[in-house]
């Protein structure tokens, strides 16, 4: 209950950040762009008389809040400029493709890391390549992996297709879609798998790392326990409720992982809508992603609190 | 100085030297570039030859002066940024750690909110509603970055608060300062490794934003210079990727590898 009011605060919070923001930024080109309509070429009429409508920036700072709460509740997050077509639409028909992809990776490569991580904690040392190597892979930012990948892979070998989800004019039902979309989704998948498999797999390794030196493991050593019981049963049980943790985390990552690796891939989810987003200036569009994304953050955590919640009460 | 550097292993050593010849680089930069970074007056999109030794861009500059000066501006952002999140995230920390109470908890349900949210969007609403100068792109990471600063050395900060050196200075009623003094040797090996992470990611951030097109357009960052490398519609026709694209890739990778890799706590490194 009290965690309940908790992320109501959390969320409150974001919706005021994102209404005070584009207001108190220095320069924010938010209201400079009612008056010089001049330096928005390619907004219309219509957009601007939307726009207008939408934020009434003509009314005192209060009741603009009141009204931009009034329409967050409504779901109406306005109308965006260079889709010319309800940013909540917009969103709507994106988002799935994003949550595809992020779920999709985070499953993949949290049962490799795990797997992976579990067996060099055990084994002890591992070599220092492998670290190393992963190490890097986690410190390289994701977009320029999927860069890497996109020119060798795709334009240079010409293996798998270099953009979107699926062929041009292709739609649901016909023969060969579903082909088609696993296809162009091998490639962002693997750069998100492969981006997101060293942390699970560092952190994995060391919680094991400490489970092992427990005495309880090591008296199942001389109880000579098999190894298939032990290590179930001994150490995976114990490292659950970390790797909860961590996957908390990695959930929320994977989130941002995928925008980026959208925007290089041109794959149509929400990465793809904040990129022309940002190059269009279109802000009722910019402001609905960053609600979305941090609603999605606090709704992660919150059901990741109601899991280790659940586990406490059993032990 | 020496000996501390002798005592790093060998992955550490390399990294520092690395990093030691990046920020020579960056000192020197206005020696060491053959044109000036604005001079756009070279023949256009000239392969690699000995007077442009990386060739010259679409515009017509010539991308070794570029990616030189990349190294100024990027460097410039790391640690400017780095020491700004370290010092807010540690003071905050240590102010709440000090008075604790109702100043700790909003302090630290603050922070929360900032840690669950994925920072990397934040980072670009703020930037992006922003004029377009250097600043505030500075501003936005060091707003947004100090909050994981702030959650671990908080944790460390109460843990040393528990030693019986800084209890002895609270008990004889020694005001902040005294008990800074004493925490300081404690806390300062963990800034330096904060400063040297947080460095990393501000240049992960800003390569970021500059992928998406944000920040000022005249500061050419490492960032900036893989944004026109992409943007540049023939680079994969022939080989121009290997001289346009491919070098501040390079410099970019080592430089955030090779910081990863002095902060990494990894025993086996």
């Amino acid at each position: 209950m009290k965690s309940l009011i908790k992320y109501f605060v959390y969320i409150s919070l974001i919706i005021a950040l994102s209404f005070a923001l584009p207001r108190l930024i220095p320069g924010s080109p938010l209201f400079a762009m009612v008056e010089d309509v001049s330096s928005v070429g390619n907004m219309t009429k219509d957009a601007l008389k939307a726009f207008e409508k939408y934020y009434s920036p003509e009314l005192p700072l209060l009741e603009q809040f009141a009204k931009y709460l009034n329409n967050i509740f409504k779901l109406d997050f306005g109308y965006s400029f260079y889709y010319k077509m309800s940013v909540l639409q917009l969103i709507k028909g994106r988002v799935g493709w994003t949550l595809l992809l992020s779920f999709l990776s985070i499953g993949i490569s949290s049962l490799i890391g795990i797997f992976l991580g579990i067996r060099s904690g055990l084994k002890g040392r591992e070599s220092k390549l492998l670290v190393s190597s992963f190490i890097s892979i986690h410190a390289t930012p994701t977009f320029l992996i999927a860069a890497i990948f996109q020119i060798i892979i795709a334009y240079k070998l010409r293996l798998l297709p270099a953009t979107g989800a699926y062929t041009t004019g292709a739609s649901f039902g016909q023969p060969g879609y579903i082909l088609d979309v696993i296809n162009h989704m091998i490639l962002p998948l693997l750069v998100l798998v492969i981006s997101q498999i060293p942390p699970i797999y560092l952190f994995a390794k060391n919680s094991t790392a400490n489970v092992k030196k427990e005495q309880f493991v090591k008296m199942a050593t001389y109880l000579k326990i098999n190894k298939k019981d032990m290590y179930l049963k001994y150490i995976f049980k114990n490292i659950i409720p970390e790797l909860l943790g961590r996957l908390n985390i990695q959930f929320v990552l994977a989130i941002t992982g995928s925008i980026f690796v959208e925007a290089v891939f041109s794959y149509p989810g929400l990465g793809q809508l904040l990129r022309s987003a940002i190059s269009y200036r279109d802000y009722p569009l910019l402001q609905a992603i960053l609600l979305v994304c941090c609603t999605y953050g606090i709704v992660v955590n919150f059901i990741f609190e109601l899991i280790a919640l659940k586990n406490v009460k059993r032990c | 100085m020496l000996y501390s550097f002798k005592r790093l292993s060998k992955t550490k050593k390399v990294s520092t030297i690395i990093l030691i010849a990046f920020l020579f680089v960056a000192i020197f930069s206005n020696f060491l570039m053959p044109y000036s970074h604005e001079d756009i007056s070279h023949p256009r999109l000239l392969e690699p030859s000995r007077s442009y030794l990386l060739g010259t861009d679409e515009i017509g500059h010539d991308i070794f002066s570029l990616l030189i000066y990349g190294f100024r501006v990027t460097i410039f952002i790391a640690i400017i940024s780095g020491l700004f999140t370290t010092l807010i995230g540690t003071s905050l920390a240590y102010i709440s750690a000090y008075y604790g109470g109702a100043i700790k908890t909003i302090i630290s349900e603050t922070a929360n909110l900032f840690v669950i949210v994925p920072e990397i969007v934040m980072i670009m609403f703020f930037s992006s509603l922003a004029r377009p100068k250097l600043i505030y792109t500075i501003m936005a990471i060091v707003f947004f970055s100090w909050p994981k600063v702030y959650k671990i050395a908080l944790f460390k900060i109460m843990n040393y608060m528990e030693k019986n050196k800084v209890k002895y200075t609270l008990l004889i009623k020694g005001n902040w300062v005294d008990v800074l003094k004493k925490l300081l040797p404690d806390i300062l090996p963990v800034m330096s490794t904060f400063f040297v992470l947080q460095c990393n990611k501000a240049v992960m951030y800003e390569a970021s934003l500059s992928f998406f097109g944000i920040g000022d357009p005249l500061k050419k960052t490492w960032g900036k210079l893989i944004r026109a490398a992409l943007d540049y519609d023939e680079l994969y026709y022939d080989s121009t990727f290997l001289w346009y694209l491919l070098p501040p890739v390079l410099c970019l990778i080592v430089f955030v590898i090779a910081l990863t890799l002095l902060a990494s706590e990894n025993d086996e490194l």
